[in-house]
């Protein structure tokens, strides 16, 4: 498995063509096969305009929501996100990716304050040796509960100011457009993001927020994910998982030779054609230019490779001679 | 209780303490004082140098922009400008900050509200625009905030991607950088290092698409000039709301940032260019620049 050219996920390889981002593969999925309908064809303008705003919202503001319930909620991060992250990755990647992806998210989830810095604080202080009294150690634990209700208070009140939108627009109706027997790709969008947040987590504190406050938008995402997935023989086949010595040959940057033999084993079932004439080719050239020195040198005559070898045998003889005077001098040393 | 024992100075101590005695200085009387102020000033970023110095008063930072067009909008009369305030003297480091006069200083000092607080001095002054905040319906407002976050994310990411700020000798040796906001905090799904991500390399630095930032930016201009068509206000809307203020902000700066490709997208709406020019003239009459 190779990384995709962007460094992003989700990235779409169709061919030679790599393709990363939900926007992109939407476009170039649509381009594929023009006959189908794609999922804005059967909308007005207006309506394409409007869904491509909304889109841009859920993902910005859902997206961010659902970073925080995956990334930011420590007990989320640690008995699930990062579980399943390093059940997935190859052995090297599996120590130290994990955590970078996490700390990727951090400047966004603080701009939009869905950073929680309380459960961090909590968990180093319970690992601290130098706490003495216990007392001040159970009241500081008091300050950080309250701090930590304050905080998902914050953050559930974020979460109903982000969702009611949806909720509104989607209210009565199966879909957001049309006459309610096509998903658009806003109601993909949309059920995507609220699908994730509805599973069960170890703090299910948004989850429970949509089953209870919201759910016509939950009905949604699981009509939507059913119309997809309807059964288990419908998931898309899983490409096989690397070895480990791919995984570590992943690490370093490939070299000219491990590009070569790359390009040639992608190319082979297609043009095998070409390549056997450029390989014909390519010896073609090599033996001419074997025939054309092996030519030369004959024409020269055999003078040149004789005069270096008499060349090289009187270097040998000087070497010779030098030795022995060396050992002249150390033995008229010794006399001496 | 028995009262606490007082504790004195030891006598050499005191004795040795005298020999280094406090000397307060008279106060240093300062030249010059800041001019007492008389109508809310707005602290923006230098408009950009243009043919006509009089005749420019839009400031050249997108954020500063969508202020003075929000405060020209809603009709508050009589707002200056100042571009010679440096942004470290801005709260919290950032541009624009509103210097309004308070009625009951004695010295002609004022208050100095930030970018957020602005809003609410305005409802103060002209009434407030009730709970749909001037928009049609509680659709037009909801859709409302889907256009915010559209400018907010994808235009404003290319903007700043493709037309970023000069890098000048002062901004890299001062101590006091700009808050800005960074550009992977708009970016979704956050780009990874420049090292890559699962490289042994340590993490340094964002890999972000340029491309695909620009597909995204060209995607946001066209469903906005579908969505304004020929209305006079965006979303059909009577009078001019805080999405009017956003949109002429950032078409104004798109029209004239340096980067072509940028330039050309917007130019090709025609009622984007015609609603600009429209605004402009509205959002121009309502200052007068100061310096």
């Amino acid at each position: 498995m190779s990384l995709p050219v962007v460094g992003q996920l989700p990235c779409l390889t169709h061919g030679q063509k790599s393709i990363s981002g939900f926007s992109a593969i939407v476009k170039f999925v649509d381009k594929l096969d023009e006959h189908s309908e794609s999922g804005t064809s059967s909308l007005t303008a207006v309506e394409r305009a409007q869904s491509v705003a909304r889109i841009a919202q859920v993902e910005a503001e859902l997206g961010d929501l659902v970073a925080h319930v995956y990334f930011a909620l420590s007990a989320n991060w640690y008995s699930h996100t990062r579980l399943a992250l390093t059940s997935v990755l190859p052995v090297p990647q599996r120590y130290y990716v994990p955590a970078r992806l996490r700390k990727a998210y951090q400047p966004r989830l603080e701009a939009a304050g869905l950073w929680s810095m309380h459960e961090e604080q909590a968990q180093e202080a319970r690992f601290s040796a130098f706490e003495k009294l216990a007392r001040r150690k159970e009241a500081q634990e008091k300050k950080e509960k309250l701090k930590r209700a304050v905080e998902r208070e914050k953050t559930l009140s974020k979460a109903k100011a982000i969702v009611d939108p949806y909720a509104h627009a989607l209210a009565g109706k199966l879909f957001f457009y049309g006459d309610g027997t096509k998903p658009s790709t806003l109601d993909i969008a949309l059920s995507a993001h609220i699908y994730l947040l509805l599973q069960t987590l170890s703090d299910p504190t948004i989850a429970n927020l949509l089953r209870d406050s919201y759910p016509q938008l939950a009905s949604h995402a699981e009509a939507v994910y059913a119309l997809a997935l309807p059964n288990p023989e419908s998931f898309p086949p899983l490409a096989p998982s690397p070895t480990f010595a791919q995984s570590l040959r992943s690490l370093f940057p490939p070299t000219a030779l491990q590009h070569a033999s790359s390009s040639s084993r992608l190319q082979r079932p297609g043009q095998k054609d070409e390549e056997a004439s450029f390989a014909r080719w390519r010896w073609a050239l090599y033996g001419t230019m074997f025939v054309v020195t092996a030519a030369y040198v004959s024409v020269m005559g055999l003078t040149v490779p004789l005069s270096l070898a008499e060349a090289v045998a009187g270097e040998g003889a000087f070497a010779e001679g030098g030795e022995e005077e060396d050992e002249d001098y150390e033995e008229g040393e010794e006399e001496d | 209780m028995a009262s606490l024992p007082t504790v004195t100075l030891p006598k050499p101590l005191h004795q040795l303490f005298s020999l280094f005695p406090l000397h307060t200085f008279p106060p240093v009387p300062v030249p010059t004082r800041a001019n007492p102020i008389t109508r809310p000033t707005l602290w923006v970023h230098p408009p950009r140098t243009t043919e006509e110095p009089s005749s420019e008063v839009f400031s050249s930072d997108v954020e500063c922009l969508k202020w003075q067009a929000y405060l020209a909008l809603r009709g508050v009369a009589n707002v200056a400008l100042r571009w010679d305030v440096s942004p470290d003297g801005a709260i919290e480091g950032r541009l624009p900050n509103l210097h309004v006069p308070l009625a009951e200083s004695k010295d002609g000092g004022g208050e100095l509200l930030p970018a957020a607080s602005i809003a609410d001095w305005v409802d103060g002054q002209v009434g407030e625009t009730g709970s749909l905040e001037g928009y049609v319906d509680e659709a037009a407002k909801d859709e409302s905030r889907a256009w915010v976050t559209l400018l907010e994310g994808n235009v404003h990411a290319a903007l700043v991607l493709f037309h970023p700020k000069p890098l000048t000798l002062q901004s890299l040796i001062s101590p006091f950088q700009p808050a800005a906001r960074p550009i992977e905090s708009m970016l979704t799904p956050p780009p990874p290092p420049l090292t890559g991500l699962s490289s042994l390399l340590p993490v340094y630095g964002f890999r972000i698409d340029r491309t695909a930032v620009e597909e995204r930016y060209k995607e946001a201009i066209s469903s906005l000039s579908e969505r304004l068509g020929t209305n006079k206000w965006f979303l059909g809307s009577s009078a001019p709301t805080a999405l009017d203020a956003l949109l002429f902000a950032y078409l104004h700066c798109l029209l004239h940032c340096q980067d072509n490709a940028l330039r050309f997208e917007v130019t090709r709406r025609v009622n984007l260019v015609a609603w600009e020019r429209r605004v402009q003239t509205e959002v121009r009459a309502a200052f007068k620049p100061v310096y």
